[in-house]
């Protein structure tokens, strides 16, 4: 009878140990696989753009300074990204990759939603360029 | 003396008061138009596994019950007034938690023609959960992040 | 001294502050015992005050539309109802701070009372979700009321009394457990009724009518519903541990019979899925009819057995 199988059921577990994971004082590694925080590898990037155009939701853009000296800036918006790995297909690179470690990710704000990666020099020119619009910006 | 007998008595309240908010937030959960991605993972958080209820976090049917007004999805032009009611119903003082890439940013529904945008166009939200959807690890640290801020405050 | 006596009894113990903090202690029990049957940890040891000083801190919302002087006294009412009848019970193994031949009648009423406030509060409030579950808890409260009040009277029938104490102090020396099994159940479940836990939670289902009839209450309200709550539950309990296990005469009996009781409470809760409103009263027709068979096997066959 069910009700007899459910009465065994709820007696073992009056003496079974909690199944509960004591999540933020024990942590435990999170899966390989898992699609976290979008990462970056400046070196091998051609500024080909593939990522940029591919990407469904217009999380990240690829800022280009100079495309003969590879400076390139990527702005990543990680609270636009659905994680759906797009964008590590499409490069060619292999520069993009996703993180399987970074996925806490809540803040109290959004300011730290948006990232931005390259080389320090690079990022500090865009950082500057967004503060000051039109102030740097080449001649056209 | 008397005034420095008010001030200890008013701390003393103070703190009690931040003791009962930090550590019984009752939630109640909206859904603005998700996908019901977050809204299955709020479950999963809600789960013996993950049991919220070691921080005393209950899911009240009731906005006028709750502390925490957990939000999913981006907030459509049908859902925003009812969105708005469901918050104003709330006594205070109140908090609103945004789960999910849609519910902080707009993510992919970003400007779609019934969408009106993230729910903070709508509401103040208090704590941003990206994620898409986050695991439900990563909702514990946010409601975990929202009670610390209580906390410092 | 003859006026400070009845004070401690009212404000401090047995009523009042004492069998409130009991209360909260084993309302604590019971979620924990829920938790541990759903195989997770449960809530802190501090969870239900914690809950408490939190409502009693939020703003309380009196919406458009209802009679504000009920809307605050009603939760009062229920709350003083519970209270008074703490002072009749044997709380703790001591005899009831005041007794009086009849007083398990009385107790039985002003537990109603409670109900009947809940009740009246959801009627009372313009929300539609509150008037649905206004309704659901006057309809469960008449069906289960009658096989409540009968399982009851068993035990009194067979002490020859309708006092508590007196009923308590033969049950010392006799289980009336055994010799009416049907009514402890039916005692039991009744309680469970009383107190809205799962199975008979329809009143307050928080799927189909958000919270039933404290739809509208928030803040003040709500904490002092929950608390006449937590009250219910420890005298129910205390009330039926005297009356069917055995009697209460010292507080390890009094803590070991009701935590046993509580036990059995928190198995039936993770054992049951809701019951439709329809199910519920068609379960208390059957248990009122096996409560009037057993009082009809007791006074035909067993007078001289039972007595």
């Amino acid at each position: 009878m069910k009700f007899g199988a459910m009465l065994g059921d709820i007696t073992r577990s009056l003496f079974r140990k909690p199944f509960t994971e004591k999540y933020p004082f024990e942590k435990h590694a999170a899966p390989d696989r898992l699609r976290g925080q979008l990462t970056y590898h400046p070196e091998k990037c051609t500024g080909c753009g593939l990522c940029n155009k591919d990407c469904p939701s217009d999380a990240i853009e690829l800022i280009t300074i100079d495309k003969k000296a590879k400076r390139f800036v990527l702005r990543y918006d990680m609270a636009r990204c659905t994680f759906c790995a797009q964008c590590v297909q499409n490069c060619r690179f292999e520069c993009l990759g996703m993180s399987h470690d970074q996925w806490e990710l809540a803040a109290l704000t959004r300011e730290p939603f948006t990232v931005y990666y390259g080389k320090d020099e690079d990022v500090q020119t865009i950082v500057e360029r967004f503060a000051h619009p039109k102030t740097d910006e080449p001649a056209q | 003396m008397a005034l420095s007998l008010t001030e200890t008595w008013q701390n003393t309240l103070a703190s009690i008061k931040t003791w009962a908010f930090t550590n019984s937030p009752w939630a109640i959960h909206y859904n603005s138009g998700s996908c019901n991605g977050c809204d299955i993972e709020i479950l999963a958080t809600l789960t013996p596994r993950y049991d919220l209820e070691r921080f005393g976090v209950i899911l009240q049917g009731s906005p006028r019950h709750a502390d925490v007004l957990i939000c999913t999805g981006p907030v459509t032009l049908q859902s925003r007034d009812r969105l708005k009611r469901t918050y104003e119903q709330m006594p205070d003082p109140k908090f609103v938690v945004a789960v999910g890439s849609c519910a902080t940013s707009g993510g992919v529904f970003l400007g779609c023609y019934g969408v009106v945008g993230h729910i903070d166009e709508v509401i103040p939200v208090n704590a941003y959960i990206p994620g898409c959807p986050p695991r439900p690890e990563a909702i514990i640290d946010g409601v975990v992040k929202l009670l610390q801020s209580l906390q410092k405050k | 001294m003859n006026i400070l006596g009845p004070i401690i009894n009212v404000l401090f113990f047995p009523a009042g502050l004492f069998v409130l903090i009991i209360g909260l202690a084993y309302l604590w029990v019971d979620r924990k015992l829920v938790a541990q049957f759903q195989n997770r940890i449960g809530p802190r040891w501090f969870q239900p005050l914690a809950d408490v000083v939190k409502l009693f801190f939020k703003e309380e919302v009196v919406p458009d539309g209802v009679d504000a002087r009920f809307f605050v006294g009603l939760p009062i009412l229920a709350l003083a109802a519970a209270l008074t009848t703490a002072l009749y019970v044997p709380l703790v193994g001591l005899q009831g701070a005041y007794n009086f031949p009849g007083d398990l009648i009385v107790v039985v009423y002003l537990l109603s009372v409670v109900t009947m406030s809940l009740a009246l509060a959801g009627s009372n409030t313009a929300s539609r979700f509150s008037l649905i579950g206004a309704t659901r808890t006057l309809t469960q409260l008449f069906s289960y009321e009658a096989p409540f009040l009968l399982a009851l009277l068993g035990p009194a029938i067979v002490a020859h009394s309708w006092q508590i104490n007196t009923i308590n102090t033969y049950a010392g020396t006799h289980w009336i457990l055994l010799t009416q099994p049907i009514g402890f159940v039916i005692a039991l479940v009744g309680l469970m009724g009383k107190l809205e836990l799962p199975p008979f939670d329809a009143p307050e289902a928080e799927t189909e009518i958000v919270a039933g009839a404290m739809t509208d209450y928030s803040g003040r309200g709500l904490a002092i519903f929950q608390l006449a709550k937590a009250v219910e539950m420890v005298v129910g309990l205390t009330l039926i541990a005297a009356l069917y296990l055995g009697g209460i005469g010292n507080p390890i009996d009094f803590f070991a019979k009701t935590l046993i009781l509580l036990l059995f409470l928190a198995g039936l809760q993770s054992l049951f899925t809701r019951f439709r409103i329809e199910q519920t009263v068609k379960w208390w027709r059957y248990a009122a009819l096996l409560v009037l068979a057993q009082w009809v096997i007791m006074v035909v066959l067993g007078q001289g057995v039972l007595s």
